[in-house]
């Protein structure tokens, strides 16, 4: 059976070896956390960790974690501090693509955001660098190697004489002047206020986990957050490697030849190289699974057997889809490599410009990086459901297109691979 | 006399390879450093900021450049052909690794020049060897895993693969960190200028005793 045949082919090829050597090693050095989980739920001395959602809160503790909150009260005053505090050091940072920068901003510009600071506090620009100075001045303390250090986070009094929309907005005049990816993006403002979790909270997300992801589906959510984004980055080389072989065995005037339809080559070919991908997820989510599954026998807890099946195949199959047909498309239009840099430059991108969870969008690589937190999931479902469809649709249409091509290359229609080899001919001088 | 000759020979070598392969990497290379600025922005940078640009992104063409140097003879007919002949075929991968070298050491240098220009701030030798050593160090992973599994996929994929590592694991990874500069560090840039000589060398090795034993 052809779909058996291409299988075989793709698992005796170095490419797909070294592939699941960079899945393991992915595996072993971001996802090992949840042997620290288990053995810290097993474990009635030890000290409790919020992000653990095995862990059952013990009542009467001072802290049960902090969690960012938008309180008006606390991010205004903060943001302003920050704020001045950068103008003071003469740069500000940002992170517009998801990369570290720092800005610079010419004498209009930084006018311009002292004006928004007057607008917002009603004091002139000098008193609340006096102020900071104040504050900076009370809270030094010199530390026991002899350096100086902030006894507090630095935080000046002001009242602000706009209303918190109003703060917000100006606040994005701010982001706007920086060039986008700062904290005082009115998306990020929350980062500058925290509260405390309490007990009924951290209780609350412990049932969550216990109830509504059954011990596995956290779990299987950041499997899934670790391992998009090796299949974002690393899976399109797989078929693009599968395809290009035909070409470096001169083979294709032979496959040509043959009776098989190109939709039924291409396609067989596209799930072969599908199902070979996503075959090391599977099997390598049944080591967690195994672990959690004992764990919640001993504990009395009810499992799900299927949450990382269940993930793997609603999260990271469309994912996969997508970067072979890229793959496909790319390979057999120029009969070149390009789509591994097409495909990979997309997962970069997409990994790097995105957010630790909660951005989805049009992302190729969904992201939720930790095992709590199901409530963003939640609210985020129907946003979730339309990226992966989205995808999914998108992946089958480029088959399609791929197919067409395929098509018109059997029959001599288009050769694109052709007139570039003519055309780098030319410019080595080969020609 | 017979110097003169080698040197003559070596020398049409160099201006054939550049025809060859390496203007069609080095325009990738270009290709990359265009988009650099576009993608991140070179202005005002201070060391920390530019140590990210340097190390993160300009550092991918050794990738580009030093990993596929056994192209030309990936056709095996290309390769017997190659071996047949009574010029080195170890002597025209070193010529090639020699170009490829140069031209990342040229383009970073470049490229440094552009950014201090553009008032950014960092210590330039320093950030020059830096950057380099980690172009070099992804360039002869590549170079290495090319050689010893002839498939130049491999070769892109196993240096992509410890780039994205670097990326998500950070310092964890010791003296294999490959972006040190963001931490002030240097020795781990002279551990991987050293490894990636180890790395040529292997490559080439494996190259020679394959052909000798075939």
């Amino acid at each position: 059976m052809l779909l058996l045949k291409e299988c075989k082919q793709i698992l005796r090829s170095i490419i797909y070896f070294v592939f699941i050597g960079i899945v393991i090693a992915f595996y072993v050095t971001q996802f090992e956390g949840y042997q620290d989980d288990i053995r810290a739920a097993q474990n009635p001395n030890a000290v409790y960790d919020f992000r653990n959602p095995l862990q059952k809160p013990p009542e009467g503790l001072e802290s049960y974690g902090v969690k960012s909150a938008e309180i008006p009260e606390q991010v205004v005053p903060n943001a302003i501090t920050a704020l001045l505090q950068e103008m003071q050091g003469g740069k500000f940072v940002t992170y517009p693509v998801g990369f570290y920068k720092t800005v610079r901003l010419n004498d209009k510009e930084l006018s311009k955001i002292q004006d928004i600071l007057e607008e917002i506090t009603g004091l002139s620009y000098s008193d609340l660098v006096q102020k900071l100075m104040q504050e900076e001045q009370q809270k030094l303390t010199m530390s026991q190697d002899g350096g100086w250090i902030m006894s507090e986070p630095i935080q000046i009094e002001i009242t602000s004489q706009v209303s918190y929309e109003q703060f917000c907005e100006k606040m994005g005049q701010v982001d706007k002047i920086l060039g986008g990816g700062s904290d005082y993006a009115p998306a990020n403002l929350k980062g500058f206020g925290s509260e405390s979790i309490t007990y009924e909270e951290a209780l609350k997300q412990f049932e969550s986990a216990k109830n509504q992801d059954n011990v596995t589906g956290g779990y299987a959510r950041l499997f899934c957050d670790y391992m998009g984004i090796v299949l974002a980055l690393f899976s399109v080389f797989i078929p693009v490697s599968n395809l290009m072989r035909d070409r470096k065995a001169d083979m294709l005037e032979v496959i040509y030849s043959r009776k098989i339809s190109s939709t039924r080559f291409i396609c067989t070919r596209y799930i072969a190289n599908t199902i070979m991908i996503l075959l090391p997820m599977l099997l390598l989510s049944f080591i967690p699974l195994v672990s959690l599954s004992v764990y919640g026998a001993e504990a009395h807890l009810s499992v799900d057997y299927l949450a990382f099946v269940k993930y793997i195949f609603a999260w990271l199959l469309p994912t996969v889809m997508i970067t072979v047909s890229v793959g496909f498309l790319f390979t057999i239009l120029t009969d070149t490599p390009l789509g591994i840099l097409v495909g990979f430059i997309w997962g970069f991108l997409s990994l790097f410009t995105g957010k630790l969870s909660g951005d989805y969008g049009f992302r190729v690589l969904i992201r939720h990086n930790s095992t709590i937190g199901r409530d963003i999931i939640d609210t985020a479902m129907n946003e979730i459901i339309f990226n992966r469809v989205f995808y999914v649709v998108i992946a089958i249409f480029i088959l399609l297109i791929s197919v067409w091509i395929y098509e018109k290359k059997r029959r001599g229609c288009i050769d694109i691979g052709g007139n570039l080899r003519k055309i780098l001919g030319r410019i080595k001088g080969t020609n | 006399m017979i110097l003169a000759g080698i040197c003559a020979k070596y020398w049409d070598v160099l201006k054939v390879q550049i025809k060859l392969g390496f203007i069609v990497h080095l325009g990738c290379s270009l290709l990359v450093l265009l988009l650099t600025p576009v993608i991140f922005g070179i202005k005002n940078l201070d060391a920390i900021a530019s140590s990210f640009v340097l190390e993160r992104f300009v550092a991918l063409i050794g990738i580009i450049l030093i990993t596929p140097l056994f192209l030309p003879e990936q056709n095996p007919s290309v390769q017997e052909i190659s071996e047949s002949k009574y010029t080195s075929l170890i002597g025209i991968y070193l010529v090639r690794l020699c170009l490829a070298i140069a031209a990342t050491i040229l383009l970073v240098g470049v490229f440094l020049v552009i950014m201090q220009m553009n008032m950014c701030s960092f210590p330039t030798f320093q950030f020059w060897i830096g950057t380099f050593a980690t172009a070099f160090g992804l360039g002869s992973l590549g170079f290495m895993s090319y050689a010893l599994s002839e498939n130049l996929v491999v070769g892109y994929l196993v240096p992509s693969a410890f780039y994205l590592m670097n990326l998500v694991t950070g310092s964890k990874l010791g003296y294999f960190y490959l972006f040190s500069l963001s931490i002030n560090q240097m020795l781990e840039k002279y551990i991987w200028l050293a490894m990636g000589i180890g790395l040529i060398v292997i490559g080439l090795v494996f190259r020679y005793f394959k052909r000798i034993t075939r």
